[in-house]
C-alpha cells in the first residue's frame, strides 16, 4: 500500500543556531524516514515575516506538518527523534526505512 | 556623564534581564519570537551567531571573488532569466579592451540578447550557444561547450565557450565561460602545417624511406615502394613481414643487425643488401639505418637507396678504364715493335733486289719478309685495339661495303655457313675507315663461324638508330645522336656470362691455343671508339652471340673516288731530305730512296735537320720527317717551321704512330701525307710521287 506524500513547512531566522539546527535534524530525519515521499518548504522569517504572522507562529525554529492533515507544529530544533516519530509514526512505512537501511 | 552612564547601566541591566526571561519562557531552543505588532525579534544567542555567520559570509565572498577574478577565462554567472548576476575580472577586462563599457560591462545585461544580437562569423556559433544555455537552465543538458574563432584585427583568434549549470540552492541559473585558446589553435594549426610539410617531403623523397617494428612496416614512402617494383607503399605496408623484399640470404643478418642495434649493440648505420623486386629482379641497396623512438615503441627507420645502376656504370668504368691502360700498354709496344720491323722489311726487300744474291740468300729474305708482313699485322691489330692507328675517314655506304665483304666471305667461310643480309634501304652515309671496317667485318664473321664449327646461319643487319639520352645514360662513353648500326648475329655456341665482360681485352681468347691470336674483337673494339662509335654484345650460351656496332652518321655528300694505283715502282731523281732518329730506320730508308734514284740527304733530329734544310743549296724539293722525335723540334714543328722558309717544299710524315702530334681525334687532318711505319719500298715510292705531283701542280720548281 503507497502511503502518501509528507508535506512541511520550517520557519528558520536565517542562519541562527538552533534554526540550522533544525535543517538538518529534519532533512536526516526525512532521508531516513520518509525517503522520496517528502516535501519540506523552507521560509526564513527575517526574509519573509508575513508568511510567518499568517500561519500565526510566534516562535523559529518551527515546523508545520500540513499533509497529511490535520496540521501539527513543533517549535524547536528538532533534536528529539522520539516526538518527530511520534506525531509522524503512521506515516512511516517500516518496509521503506529496512530496505534502507540493509 | 555621569547620569548617562548611570541611565545606560540600569537600561543593559533591564535588557538582559528581559533577554534572560525571553529565553527561560522558549526554552533555549528557538532563535526568534515574532509577534504581529513588532517583527520577528531576534534571541542574544542568534543575534550573535548571525552576526559572525554574516561576517564569515562576507570573508566567503570575497574569496570566491578573488578566485574568480584569477581566473584566465572570462565567467559569467546568470539568472535562470539569462540577466547577469556577476562577472570576474577576466570578462570585465576583456569588455574593456574590446570598447564595451558601462552597463555593457555585464550586470543587468541579458545573455540571451547577446547572443541573438551576435553578427557576422560568429552568430551562428552564438545561436547554438543561446539555445544550449535554455537546455541547460531547464535541466535537459548538463553542460556544453564549442570552439568559436574570434579574430581581432591583429591576429586570428580562437575562443572555447563552456556552460554549465548552477546548484537548485544556488538559483537554477548558468555559469557562461569564455576561455582563450588561440595559442593552442596556433599551435595545432602550426603542428598541422609541420607534419603536412614533413609528409610531401617524405613522399617527394628520391630516397626509399622505411620505419618498422619487429619487421612490421609502421610507414613508408612511394620511393620504397618503387624500389621494390610496386605501383602503391600501401602495397608493402600490407606485408605482414618485410624481409621477404630481401633476398632469402640476406634476413638472417639482417636480423642480427636489428636485435643488435635495439640492445644497442654495436650495429653499422650503414651497409649494402640485397632486395628483391617484385618480378623477381635482384636490386642492390645502400641502407642508413637508426633506432628511434615512436611514440615509446623503440622501433628501426631506414633509408633505402637503389644503386643498382651506380653499381653496373661503376662496373663499366672498371672495364673501360681497364681496356684503356692496356690500350696504352700494347700501343707503346707495337711503336717500337713498327721501328724494329721497318728496318727488318727494308733489309730483306734490299737482299731481295740485289742482283748479285745467291738463290738461297734470296729465298732466306724471302722468308724474313713474310714472316715480317706477319708480325707488321699483328702490330696494326694492336694500334688498332689502342686507338693509335691513324684512320681515313672516308664517306662510306655501309650496305655497299657488306655486299662487297660479303662475296669475299661466302669464299672465306665455307659453304657450311649460310650467309644472309638484311640491309636498310634509307641507310644514313657514315664518315669511316672504309678499309678498317672492312676488316672488322671481316674479324667479327671468322668470329662468327669458329663459333659455329657444325655449320649454322650468320645474320647481318644494317639499320639506322637514333639513340636519346636516355639509352645513352646507361652506357658510358657514347653520345646522343644518329648512328648506322651494323649487326652480326650467329646461331653458334654463345659465349658464357663470366667471360662475356673480357671478350675485347687484347690476348683475351676462347679458342685453342694456336688458333687465334685474341686480338680480333679487340682490334673491332678499338677501331669503333676512335671512329666514335660504340660496340655492344649479347649472347646466349646453346643459342649464339649478337655484336653489334654503332658508327657515327657522316652527313658528307658523297666522296671522290679512291684513285686508281699504278703498280709500277715510281722513281725520280728530286732532292730529299730524311730526318730520322733510330739509325737503323734512318739508314734503311735513306737505302730505299738512293735505290729508286732520288738524291738523299739525313738528319738525326729536327734541329739538324733544319740547319741542313737551311744549308742546302740548291733546296730540297721534300722532306720525309719522323713525327715523334727527341730535341725542341718535333716532326711536326719541323714541317711548320720549313714550309714557313720555302711553301713549295713537300713535307711526307713517317710514324710507327700518330697519336695528336699529327692527327685529331685519331683522325688524319685533311692534306697531311704520312706514311706509317713499317712501310715497304713500293708504298714509299708511291707515296713519294703522290706528294711530289702535288707540288708539281702547284709551283714549277719541281723538277
Amino acid at each position: 500500500v503507497n502511503k502518501s506524500e509528507v508535506s512541511c513547512k520550517l520557519y528558520v531566522a536565517g542562519q541562527a543556531p538552533n534554526s540550522r539546527r533544525a535543517i538538518e535534524n529534519l532533512k536526516s530525519f526525512c532521508d531516513a524516514y520518509l525517503p522520496k515521499r517528502h516535501v519540506i518548504a523552507i521560509v526564513d522569517v527575517l526574509v519573509d515575516a508575513e508568511q510567518a504572522l499568517a500561519d500565526r507562529i510566534l516562535l523559529t525554529p518551527t515546523l508545520l506538518i500540513l499533509s497529511p492533515a490535520p496540521v501539527r507544529s513543533i517549535v524547536g530544533d528538532l533534536s528529539e527523534v522520539e516526538i518527530l516519530l511520534q506525531i509522524l509514526g503512521p506515516e512511516i512505512d517500516m518496509a521503506d526505512t529496512l530496505s534502507e537501511r540493509a | 556623564v555621569t547620569d548617562l552612564r548611570d541611565d545606560l547601566t540600569r537600561l543593559v541591566a533591564e535588557l538582559q534581564d528581559a533577554h534572560r526571561r525571553l529565553s527561560e519562557a522558549t526554552g533555549g531552543k528557538v532563535d526568534a519570537v515574532l509577534l504581529s505588532n513588532a517583527g520577528p525579534v531576534l534571541l542574544p544567542a542568534a543575534q550573535r551567531e548571525l552576526l559572525r555567520s554574516e561576517a564569515e559570509q562576507r570573508q566567503f565572498a570575497r574569496e570566491q571573488a578573488a578566485i574568480l577574478d584569477a581566473l584566465p577565462a572570462h565567467i559569467a554567472l546568470l539568472d535562470p532569466d539569462g540577466q547577469i548576476l556577476t562577472v570576474n575580472k577576466a570578462w570585465r577586462d576583456y569588455a574593456l579592451a574590446n570598447g564595451y563599457s558601462g552597463e555593457h560591462l555585464g550586470l543587468g545585461v541579458n545573455y540571451f540578447a547577446v547572443c541573438e544580437s551576435a553578427q557576422g562569423a560568429s552568430s551562428g556559433y552564438a545561436n547554438s550557444t543561446a539555445s544550449a544555455l535554455h537546455s541547460v537552465i531547464s535541466g535537459n543538458m548538463g553542460t556544453w561547450s564549442v570552439e568559436y574563432p574570434c579574430d581581432t584585427d591583429e591576429e586570428p583568434g580562437w575562443f572555447q565557450i563552456l556552460v554549465s549549470p548552477m546548484p537548485p540552492d544556488s538559483g537554477y541559473g548558468a555559469v557562461v565561460m569564455h576561455i582563450d585558446i588561440s595559442e593552442r589553435k596556433l599551435a595545432e594549426a602550426h603542428a598541422q602545417e609541420i607534419k603536412q610539410r614533413l609528409e610531401t617531403l617524405i613522399a617527394e623523397s628520391t630516397v626509399g624511406i622505411l620505419v618498422h617494428c619487429n619487421w612490421k612496416l609502421i610507414m613508408a614512402n612511394n620511393e620504397l615502394a618503387r624500389i621494390f617494383g610496386y605501383d602503391t607503399k600501401e602495397q608493402i605496408l600490407d606485408l605482414p613481414d618485410f624481409r621477404v623484399l630481401y633476398l632469402p640470404e640476406e634476413r638472417e643478418r639482417l636480423t642480427a643487425t636489428y636485435e643488435a642495434r635495439l640492445n644497442q649493440n654495436d650495429a653499422p648505420r650503414h651497409y649494402r643488401v640485397k632486395g628483391r623486386k617484385r618480378d623477381g629482379a635482384v636490386v642492390e641497396l645502400e641502407n642508413h639505418a637508426f633506432a628511434l623512438d615512436w611514440g615509446g615503441k623503440e622501433v628501426v627507420c631506414a633509408m633505402v637507396t637503389d644503386v643498382t645502376a651506380q653499381r653496373n656504370i661503376e662496373a663499366q668504368l672498371r672495364q673501360s678504364q681497364k681496356m684503356e691502360a692496356v690500350g696504352q700498354l700494347t700501343g707503346g709496344i707495337a711503336h717500337d715493335f713498327n721501328n724494329i720491323l721497318m728496318v727488318i722489311l727494308a733489309n730483306a726487300e734490299s737482299i731481295l733486289e740485289d742482283d748479285n744474291a745467291t738463290p738461297q740468300l734470296r729465298g732466306n729474305a724471302n722468308h724474313i719478309e713474310r714472316a715480317t708482313r706477319r708480325a707488321v699485322e699483328l702490330t696494326r691489330s694492336l694500334l688498332a685495339f689502342s686507338r693509335q692507328l691513324p684512320l681515313k675517314a672516308e664517306h662510306t655506304d655501309v650496305n655497299v661495303l657488306v655486299v662487297d665483304t660479303g662475296n669475299m666471305l661466302r669464299r672465306t667461310l665455307g659453304a657450311q655457313i649460310e650467309i644472309e643480309s638484311l640491309l636498310a634501304d634509307d641507310l644514313w652515309p657514315t664518315h669511316i675507315d672504309r678499309t678498317q671496317l672492312e676488316n672488322a667485318l671481316i674479324n667479327l664473321c671468322v668470329n662468327a663461324r669458329d663459333a659455329m664449327p657444325a655449320g649454322g646461319r650468320l645474320l647481318i643487319k644494317t639499320a639506322n638508330a637514333s639513340l636519346d639520352t636516355e639509352s645513352v645514360t646507361q652506357s658510358l662513353e657514347s653520345a646522343p645522336g644518329d648512328y648506322v648500326r651494323l649487326t652480326v648475329t650467329d646461331t653458334g655456341s654463345g659465349i658464357p656470362p663470366e667471360v662475356l665482360g673480357r671478350v675485347f681485352e687484347p690476348f683475351f681468347t676462347t679458342k685453342e691455343v694456336g688458333k687465334g691470336t685474341g686480338l680480333g674483337l679487340s682490334m673491332v673494339y678499338g677501331f669503333v671508339k676512335q671512329s666514335g662509335g660504340r660496340i655492344h654484345i649479347t649472347s646466349e650460351v646453346g643459342a649464339g652471340t649478337t655484336i653489334t656496332l654503332y658508327l657515327p652518321r657522316g652527313h658528307d655528300v658523297a666522296g671522290k673516288a679512291a684513285t686508281p694505283m699504278n703498280l709500277a715502282m715510281p722513281r725520280g731523281n728530286e732532292r730529299i731530305l730524311v730526318v730520322e732518329d733510330d739509325p737503323l730506320v734512318r739508314e734503311a730508308v735513306v737505302l730505299q730512296l738512293q735505290s729508286l734514284g732520288y738524291l738523299v740527304g739525313q738528319a738525326v733530329d729536327g734541329g739538324v735537320g733544319l740547319e741542313a734544310f737551311e744549308a742546302a743549296q740548291p733546296p730540297y724539293d721534300l722532306v720525309l720527317t719522323d713525327v715523334i722525335m727527341p730535341g725542341l723540334l718535333g716532326g711536326r714543328e719541323l714541317a711548320d717551321a720549313i714550309v714557313r722558309r720555302r711553301p713549295e717544299t713537300r713535307i711526307l710524315f713517317m710514324s710507327g704512330y700518330s697519336e695528336d702530334t699529327i692527327s685529331h681525334d685519331g683522325r688524319l687532318d685533311a692534306g697531311i701525307d704520312l706514311l706509317t711505319k713499317p712501310f715497304r719500298k713500293i708504298e714509299l715510292a708511291r707515296a713519294l710521287r703522290k706528294s711530289l705531283s702535288k707540288a708539281e701542280g702547284n709551283s714549277s720548281t719541281g723538277s
